[in-house]
């Protein structure tokens, strides 16, 4: 579409075409209001900038929960993925982690295809460099030729483009991605509605030709032999969608570390040059040898970029040298000592929005109307871009429907609820990344209860279409009535079961429950369907056997962690009752006797919407969020007992 | 912002009330209280001659004058200013006479000045609410303010010092300690090994163990009570009757004597405490005995302290009668009857304090005895705990131990979490509704 055809008003308008963008055009379009994406170059849509690699542990919890909320990473991911592991498999089910390596070119070009089919959604080729507000409110967004699209709202998906800049050495350029040109006009645009920025920075790693590597040298990293699938959706596709590769190992050596030693005056991170904050999970190689400095070697993934590209990604070897350091560097490590590289290794500056600024449905709490999701909110990840791309896209949907309801997910529900209600309400100073730990109820936020959990919600608000979402569930139904088959079929130790168990290695000694036996460390999940369908009436069995392999695992998990699961719950009952006590839109803190001015002062300023959202705001005494909560008790009470 | 004018119960409001109780004495102080830059302003007009550069923490001589500028009394007058004050706002002390009436007086003046009488507990709400004080802190200081005995004052300090919350954030930062490591090697396995945890859990249930030998103290205006059990005439009407310093209950050499519980308010060593006898316990032989030994059996068990009589002249005492359980955290003491019928014979058994009412031996030691156990003379590193603090230590102590046994690291997490979740509950980090209503329940805050 060329920009003299952009005039006509949309409903929603995603400025940016990346993986948050993605997903916030799709979840807009899906809710039937009428959406533009507006993106640079539509011939970059959902690149990958970085590493070729979807998922990860928290990650691949939050690509499912993506999935079950109607979302598209998991599928393309599926559809383009070399190589899948699961990570942790030896843990428990809350802390493993489904990743992926993808062919970037496909996983980019099938999620243009998808974007490009779908209903309501158009995709243009332009840059925003103004937004439009009148009376307050967002009505509209204004391109490089001077055009302005009217709309109800905008979702600002940038990434790292908002005055991006770009080094290598001492040598840097404004660009967003390598070769791209950077945003500078949108930057200004919201520092001039009033917007608190911060800079941030990410690097990535060199890329190397595949010819030029010695694998001999190296290990060999292979995927899962049977591979999981991250989408429910894929169930009926071809899968895995294309042929599987192995990735490589390789380690630094002291030599090599001497090396980023002596080249760090010329590191624009540690000269000082950059001023943006880099993220700690992720750190670069100088970062590594300073800050870990005893460890005598640093662990390298080589990870092919695509089936049909001699890249290779050189993960774990993110810095911001100058390219011929880079070349000694890389040429240090055993099997890359003649590599070619094809692009080296660079940092990124860009402006990020201060997210607290932004209230839990990713709006802007002083430009209604005005969305924001993804890096450009300070976070860095494909995946945790996707997931605030689709809760915004939902929520600008939304708001240009004229709707009331909010699409706001818990703590306690989502990790992308976790996400999002630590970006609102601490803020972040550096990249801020999905980690399980930042989720207090990891336990419940495992990547097969994603389902359960979030389709109902996504289907209450229109993100999956009703018939799906029953099919989805009814495999959810199935499991919770097999599981309370286990639980009432009780056994006794009678010679037939017991012979029949012995033989398998699971003694029987005293009167159990099925359940109880699935628990047992011994069982083999992929026997439970043999002997367990024999204890169980006719009816029973059958639904056991329409199990698959998947669920079936999932059934000798839930049953296993069931206890620790329920005793979890009551925590968050106890707990959330007051967490998620609402605060009322407009609440007079200054007329709560006790409440320090700095509470309140806070306070106000967060506009926290949950009382356990403003026991997280920083420099809020727990004391005061307790008289807060008071307040908010002796009122109920009171209006309760008339 | 919001809106600027505070209304009438809030922000801008200087409060004012006595801080010493009501009655003559030599001196008392009336205190105000109001965010920075309300409060002198207000005293100001009591006090006209205050000098303008009114120093904090200096004490000033000067009178006190009402609204016509009649002269009240002369007074020391003395400014703390916020944050570093008792509420964290400004606040006066006016130390004047301790007559009703100048009190009285004061106060009216400080009212048509512009001050607001301080509702209950507000004082304390506002040092809440400025951080000054966390939940533990103002517990003990309403603790503290209704205490009519010594012993119970002695240990609400404990609890308004910030000793109790100190002890909990020791521990608290021991389990994120835990907590922190677990966690990362759950999300970087390939960098961080799986910390060997077992120091630190020790750590923790060192510190909590030496917490929970913690004595009990009561909410409310209760009396300690003491209760006194043991076998049929074992000689615990006897020993009631000497305490109480008067023939109350009957005493017989029948075994069965008492069939009722009977309480009598006695005074030990200067601290009231409420004294109850009891029926001896034993298999019962009518129904009317049966209902003692119940009544017996409860008395014992609702008691902050217990006196267990074994009969010193019948061989073994017989068995020993049920005694409360610990987790109550109810004491006892075995005192051993009759020590004139064969005191020069044996020493008295294991453990058991020797007594006899005939020839007085032995019951001033049980005087003092009983006095320890009641009062907040606290052994080393003891602070007295609430019901609900125990409770929320006994659940750390459980999640930490469950934490300890499990194989799998994000279990060990879930459970450091929830002990996390309980310490946090002691110090009102973790709000719970719970929490306030068990809270409110005792003591006068959010009204
Ligand atoms: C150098 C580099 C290193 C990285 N390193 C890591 C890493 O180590 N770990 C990690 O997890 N992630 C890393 N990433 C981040 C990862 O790429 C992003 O988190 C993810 O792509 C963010 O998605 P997004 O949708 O927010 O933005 P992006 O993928 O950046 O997409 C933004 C899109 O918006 C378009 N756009 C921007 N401004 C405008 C405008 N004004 N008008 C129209 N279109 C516009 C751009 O053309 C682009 O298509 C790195 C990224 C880069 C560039
Ligand atoms: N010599 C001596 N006799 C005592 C002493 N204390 C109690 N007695 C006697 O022991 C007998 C029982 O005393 P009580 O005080 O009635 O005993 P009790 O435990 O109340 O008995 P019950 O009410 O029947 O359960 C009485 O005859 C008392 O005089 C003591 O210290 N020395
Ligand atoms: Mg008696």
């Amino acid at each position: 579409m060329r920009a003299s055809e952009m005039t006509g008003d949309f409903d929603v308008v995603v400025i940016g075409g990346g993986h948050a963008g993605c997903e916030a055009a799709l979840a807009a379009s899906r809710l039937g209001r009428a959406t533009l994406l507006l993106t640079s170059d539509p011939g970059t849509i959902a690149r990958m900038s970085c590493n070729p690699a979807i998922g990860g542990l928290a990650k691949g919890q939050a690509v499912r929960e993506i999935d079950a909320l109607g979302g598209w990473m998991g599928l393309v991911a599926d559809r383009t993925g070399i190589q899948f592991k699961v990570l942790n498999a030896s843990r428990g089910p809350a802390v493993r982690g489904l990743r992926c390596q993808s062919d970037k070119a496909l996983y980019s070009s099938e999620m243009a295809r998808i974007v490009g089919a779908a209903d309501h959604l158009r995709v243009a080729g332009a840059n925003a460099v103004g937004l439009v507000v009148e009376r307050g409110r967002l009505v509209g967004v204004r391109t490089g030729d001077g055009s302005v699209i009217s709309c109800g709202a905008a979702v600002v998906a940038g990434g790292t483009f908002l005055r991006g800049l770009i080094h290598v050495g001492d040598r840097r350029r404004e660009a967003g991605r390598w070769e791209e040109p950077a945003a500078q006009a949108l930057s200004t645009a919201l520092v001039e509605l009033g917007f608190r920025l911060a800079r941030m920075k990410t690097g990535t790693p060199p890329r190397v030709a595949s010819a030029s590597v010695d694998r001999a040298a190296m290990a060999r990293a292979c995927g899962d032999p049977t591979p999981t699938p991250f989408s429910f959706r894929s169930r009926g596709e071809r899968f895995p969608a294309l042929r599987q590769v192995d990735c490589w190992v390789t380690y630094t050596t002291r030599g090599v570390h001497e090396l980023i030693r002596e080249a760090l005056p010329l590191s624009p991170l540690y000269s000082g040059r950059i001023v943006g904050r880099g993220p700690r999970y992720c750190p670069s190689i100088e970062d590594k040898v300073v800050r870990f400095a005893d460890r005598e070697r640093h662990q390298i993934f080589v990870e092919p970029e695509g089936l049909s590209t001699d890249w290779l990604y050189l993960n774990g070897l993110s810095m911001s040298l100058p390219e011929e350091k880079q070349r000694e560097i890389v040429r240090g490590i055993p099997g890359l000592e003649r590599a070619v590289i094809l692009r080296p290794a660079y940092a990124v500056e860009y402006d990020v929005i201060r997210a607290e600024q932004l209230r839990v449905t990713l709006e802007s709490r002083d430009v209604p109307g005005l969305f924001f999701a993804g890096q450009v909110n300070g976070t860095s990840g494909y995946e945790e871009a996707a997931g605030q791309g689709l809760v915004a896209g939902t929520n600008a949907a939304l708001v240009a429907a004229g709707r009331e309801q909010e699409f706001v997910l818990g703590r306690e529900e989502a990790y992308l609820g976790v996400m999002i209600d630590d970006l609102v309400t601490l803020g972040t100073d550096e990249p801020y990344r999905l980690l399980s730990s930042r989720a207090e109820h990891r336990l419940l936020l495992g990547a097969d209860s994603a389902y359960a959990r979030l389709t109902p919600r996504a289907a209450a608000v229109g993100l999956i279409p009703p018939r799906e979402a029953d099919r989805l569930l009814e495999r959810e139904a199935r499991l919770e009535r097999v599981k309370e088959s286990f639980r009432g079929t009780r056994l006794t130790p009678g010679k037939r079961t017991q012979e029949a168990l012995e033989a398998l290695g699971i003694p029987l000694v005293e009167q159990i429950s099925l359940a109880g036996l699935v628990r047992r460390p011994e069982v083999v999940v992929e026997e439970i369907r043999e002997w367990a369908a024999g204890l169980l009436s006719p009816p029973e069995a059958g639904e056991l056997l329409l199990l698959d392999p998947g669920t079936l695992a999932r059934l000798r998990d839930e049953l296993r962690y069931e206890g620790v699961l329920r005793r979890e719950r009551e925590i968050i009952d106890r707990v959330s009752r007051a967490e998620s006590k609402r605060i009322p839109d407009g609440f007079a803190y200054r007329g709560l006797p006790g409440l320090s001015l700095e509470a309140v002062e806070k306070l106000e300023r967060h506009r926290p919407r949950t009382l356990g959202q403003a026991s997280r705001i920083p420099g809020v005494p727990a004391s005061a969020v307790t008289l807060v909560l008071a307040h908010l008790v002796s009122r109920g009470k009171r209006t309760a007992g008339g | 912002m919001g809106r600027l004018v505070p209304d009438a119960a809030g922000l801008g409001d200087v409060i004012v009330a006595p801080a010493t109780p009501p009655g003559t004495s030599a001196l008392a102080v009336v205190r105000f209280s109001g965010p920075h830059g309300t409060t002198l302003p207000v005293v100001r007009r009591l006090a006209p001659d205050l000098p303008d550069g009114l120093l904090p923490r200096e004490a000033r001589l000067t009178e006190v004058v009402d609204a016509r500028g009649a002269l009240l009394d002369r007074a020391i007058l003395l400014f703390f200013e916020g944050p570093r004050s008792s509420t964290g706002e400004d606040v006066v002390e006016i130390h004047c006479h301790g007559s009703p009436a100048v009190v009285r007086a004061v106060i009216d003046a400080a009212v048509a000045a512009g001050a607001r009488p301080a509702r209950k507990g507000e004082f304390t709400r506002r040092a809440l609410g400025n951080g000054k004080l966390d939940l533990v802190e103002a517990e003990g200081v309403a603790l503290l303010c209704s205490s009519e005995s010594r012993a119970r004052a002695g240990r609400a300090i404990g609890m308004a010092s910030g000793l109790l919350s100190r002890q909990v954030g020791e521990i608290r930062s021991a389990v994120l300690d835990l907590l922190a490591e677990t966690e990362a090697a759950l999300d970087f396995p390939d960098d961080v090994p799986i910390a060997a945890p077992e120091r630190r859990t020790e750590e923790i249930l060192g510190l909590l163990s030496r917490l929970l030998a913690g004595r009990l103290v009561q909410t409310g205006e209760r009396i300690p009570t003491v209760a006194i059990v043991g076998r049929p005439n074992a000689g615990k009407s006897s020993l009631f009757n000497a305490l109480l310093g008067a023939d109350r209950a009957i005493v017989t050499a029948e075994p069965g004597t008492t069939r009722d519980v009977i309480g009598e308010t006695a005074e030990i060593r200067g601290e009231a405490l409420r004294l109850y006898d009891t029926a001896g316990i034993r298999p019962a032989r009518s129904e009317a005995e049966r209902l003692g030994v119940e009544a017996a059996e409860r008395a014992a068990e609702s008691a902050d302290l217990v006196l267990e009589v074994i009969d010193g002249a019948v061989d073994g005492g017989g068995p020993e009668p049920e005694g409360p359980r610990a987790d109550r955290g109810s004491r006892r003491i075995v005192v051993e009857s009759k020590r004139d019928l064969w005191g020069d014979r044996r020493p008295a058994r294991e453990g058991a304090l020797a007594v006899s009412v005939v020839s007085g031996d032995g019951l001033g030691d049980l005087r003092d005895e009983i006095e320890r156990a009641l009062s907040g003379v606290e052994t080393e590193g003891e602070v007295a705990l609430l019901e609900r603090h125990r409770r929320a230590l006994l659940e750390t102590d459980l999640a930490v131990r469950e934490a300890a046994g499990r194989s799998e690291p994000e279990l060990a997490a879930a459970d450091l979490r929830r002990a996390l979740t309980a310490l946090g509950e002691i110090t009102g980090e973790t709000a719970t509704e719970e929490l306030l209503d068990r809270i409110f329940a005792g003591f006068c805050l959010g009204k």
